[in-house]
């Protein structure tokens, strides 16, 4: 019996019949019970149509129209797995910052589930990349890591390898007035393409809108987003 | 970063400022060796398969020492051995005014003994015999011998218990604190005090390293916390475990005389253990369900709180902690006050100097309270005492927390179980046990 990559007690696992009779492969979890409820998935309940959080209605929340005010003609449609909450959080500091890359594997299926089924005909998935120096020393781009068996395009890059500040050190207002770090890296223009942008959080939306600009101006109709945690 | 900060320790080199690392180029050795099918990490010595340590970009990382930052192929380790270069001590570093017990002072002087030998060597004391009072002519006697000494243990809590003692118990000593939570950055010092992990950073650095309550978790079960000691130690080096609930590993070693012990009976107030009180209870699970408490439970809390007695209540899971909390405060007095703790509960230390403090009078807590947390004539009841998370040394040490005072010797002790089980018999029997040992050692 495995033991769980969070807590380290050994997982129970209940064989059930839906199970059974499903027919899938069994797959070992790699969470326990205990820990996956410290997890609160963002099921298609009522959520922002911008950002995609949890919320009481389904207007776009104050971040949203605040995009929309800024002059963004469409906003990303974001939508996102689970809420960023305590577990998650901590869950980001382990997998990302520790860079324990094994932590991958909780979230993998679902998530890459979670990216498919949303696929519709002729769009492009785009992952947010991590600029060199970063990917040096983590040695891994934690989107890509969430995802198995999806084909992805390498459309976005840093423009520079000079140091540039994680967005996770700044400050709300900082993060607000940072300048776009990505260009196109496509070798052929994007003509009337849909993208899905992808991304491990969605935090103040900054980041993505960047990846969406970049998209626009290289001919890209529409750039939507999925992001594990919101 | 000073040079001496080096001294004993075995650092990532993350760990080690830039200009310090060109200077120790010499000193650095890999932090990762690759074999066929799997990594050996330098730091903490664990194997780790290959495809389970592989990162995208081609390197490799080990997954087992991750708290203490990342160990990967590009990284190296960097030590410079310990020098002892400690200023001499004129007199005494002990300002501690007690005394110790006839017995206890029996116990501690085959403690002074046992550090003249290397080797390991186990001091076996009850739950509230005096533990770290009996180490002090120990460890005076070290730090006189311009030894480095170490007090390590599996748990945060009791290290952060020992720190404030031993920094008055030794004024002229300046300990360092290590751990996972400590604000305190690192300086070189004669003495530490640090968790089971944190002596993976270390590397024959010590002469003498003690491991208190050496039965816990994390650090029981564990090879590489073992392997981590056994390193940080100097290899003529001295290491001392204290427990007051040996496992049976230990036990065996005692038997077969591989493992040199001294061995405590008796708590320092010289009044046996509290026996537990094991009550069937059969429905007390769908009583609370129902929000009752049955009615013996209730009498019983009802005569503790009229005595004026704080006492803890433990339970098996986290998810009853709120649940049992609710039941306490509908059918208890409303001057009772109580509140519920667990593990990473963020209030914890409040709580816990609440109780102290006498603003509570009970706390409802999963087994996190079953060590090194002492409060003064406090009495214990464990529902469930017979769920699988009560093991038997975990009951041992919980009935243990009870008449820890000179004032009131003994407590109450209950122990509520729907079934007989083995757990529950052996921990009274061990207590039992202990206390005919208690009572010939008494009785001369
Ligand atoms: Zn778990
Ligand atoms: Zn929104
Ligand atoms: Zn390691």
């Amino acid at each position: 019996m495995d033991k769980c990559l969070i807590c380290g007690r050994e997982i129970k696992v209940a064989l059930d019949l839906k199970w059974l009779f499903s027919l899938q492969p069994f797959k070992e979890p790699v969470i326990c019970h205990n820990c996956e409820k410290n997890f609160k998935a963002i099921s298609d309940k009522q959520t922002c149509p911008g950002c995609g959080r949890l919320q009481d209605d389904q207007l776009p929340c104050k971040d949203c129209q605040r995009w929309s005010k800024m002059g963004e003609a469409a906003l990303l449609g974001n939508r996102a797995l689970y809420v960023y909450n305590e577990a998650m959080k901590s869950y980001m500091q382990r997998y990302k910052f520790n860079g324990d890359y094994q932590w991958r594997l909780i979230f993998q299926d679902k998530f890459s589930q979670f990216v498919t089924k949303s696929y519709c005909k002729n769009v492009l998935y785009v992952l947010i990349p991590v600029d060199q120096i970063t990917y040096k020393t983590r040695g891994f781009n934690q989107v890509s890591g969430l995802l198995q068996n999806v084909k992805v395009s390498n459309l976005l890059a840093f423009k520079t390898t000079k140091a540039h500040i994680k967005q996770s050190t700044k400050t709300r207002q900082a993060r607000m007035e940072t300048a776009q770090p990505f260009k196109y890296c496509g070798k052929k223009r994007l003509t009337g393409q849909k993208v899905i942008l992808i991304d491990d959080i969605y935090t103040t939306g900054r980041t993505l809108y960047h990846a969406k600009h970049v998209l626009q101006q290289n001919g890209a109709s529409q750039v939507r987003s999925l992001t594990l945690a919101r | 970063m000073e040079l001496n900060e080096l001294y004993g320790r075995l650092l990532l080199d993350t760990e080690v400022p830039a200009d310090l690392k060109k200077e120790l180029i010499k000193n650095s050795r890999p932090a990762l060796i690759q074999h066929e099918n799997y990594i050996e990490c330098q730091r903490c010595l664990s194997k780790t398969l290959k495809n389970k340590a592989r990162l995208p970009n081609g390197a490799y990382y080990c997954p087992k020492c991750i708290l203490l930052g990342r160990v990967a192929s590009n990284n190296k380790l960097y030590h410079l051995p310990e020098k002892n270069l400690f200023s001499s001590l004129e007199c005494s570093p002990l300002v501690w005014q007690g005394k110790l017990s006839l017995f206890q002072q029996q116990c501690s002087d085959q403690l002074r003994k046992a550090v003249d030998r290397s080797g390991e060597y186990l001091m076996w004391a009850v739950t509230g015999a005096g533990k770290t009072e009996m180490l002090f002519p120990t460890l005076e006697k070290v730090l006189l011998q311009r030894k480095r000494v170490c007090l390590a243990s599996p748990r945060v809590d009791v290290c952060n218990e020992l720190y404030p003692r031993i920094c008055t118990a030794f004024t002229a000593i300046d300990p360092v604190l290590l751990h996972g939570h400590s604000k305190k950055s690192y300086h070189y010092s004669q003495l530490t005090i640090c968790t089971t992990h944190q002596l993976l950073r270390f590397l024959g650095a010590f002469d003498l390293l003690i491991i208190d309550e050496v039965d816990a978790f994390p650090f029981t079960n564990n090879e590489m916390l073992k392997q981590a000691a056994r390193r940080a130690l100097k290899p003529n080096g001295t290491l001392i475990f204290l427990t007051a609930t040996p496992t049976q590993e230990l036990l065996g070693k005692i038997e077969r005389h591989q493992l040199a012990a001294s061995y405590l009976p008796l708590r320092f107030h010289r009044h046996l253990l509290p026996v537990p009180q094991v009550w069937f209870c059969g429905r007390w699970q769908d009583k609370m369900y129902c929000q009752k408490l049955p009615v013996k439970l209730k009498s019983e809390l009802n005569r503790w709180i009229d005595e004026g007695f704080p006492f803890l209540v433990f339970v098996s899971r986290l998810e009853l902690l709120a649940p049992v909390l609710r039941v306490l405060e509908a059918n208890l007095p409303a001057k009772a006050k109580g509140d519920s703790v667990f593990s990473a509960d963020p209030k914890r230390i409040n709580k816990v100097q609440e109780m102290r403090d006498h603003k509570l009078n009970y706390l409802v807590t999963t087994t996190i309270l079953e060590r090194g947390v002492t409060f003064p004539s406090l009495n214990v009841m464990v529902l469930g005492a017979d769920e699988k998370t009560f093991s038997t040394t975990a009951l041992v040490q919980i009935a243990g927390r009870a008449g820890r005072s000179q004032k009131r010797p003994n407590g109450d002790v209950i122990f509520v179980c729907t079934d007989q089980v083995k757990n529950v018999r052996k921990a009274v029997k061990q207590i039992r046990e202990l206390n005919k040992k208690g009572k010939r050692l008494l009785n001369g």
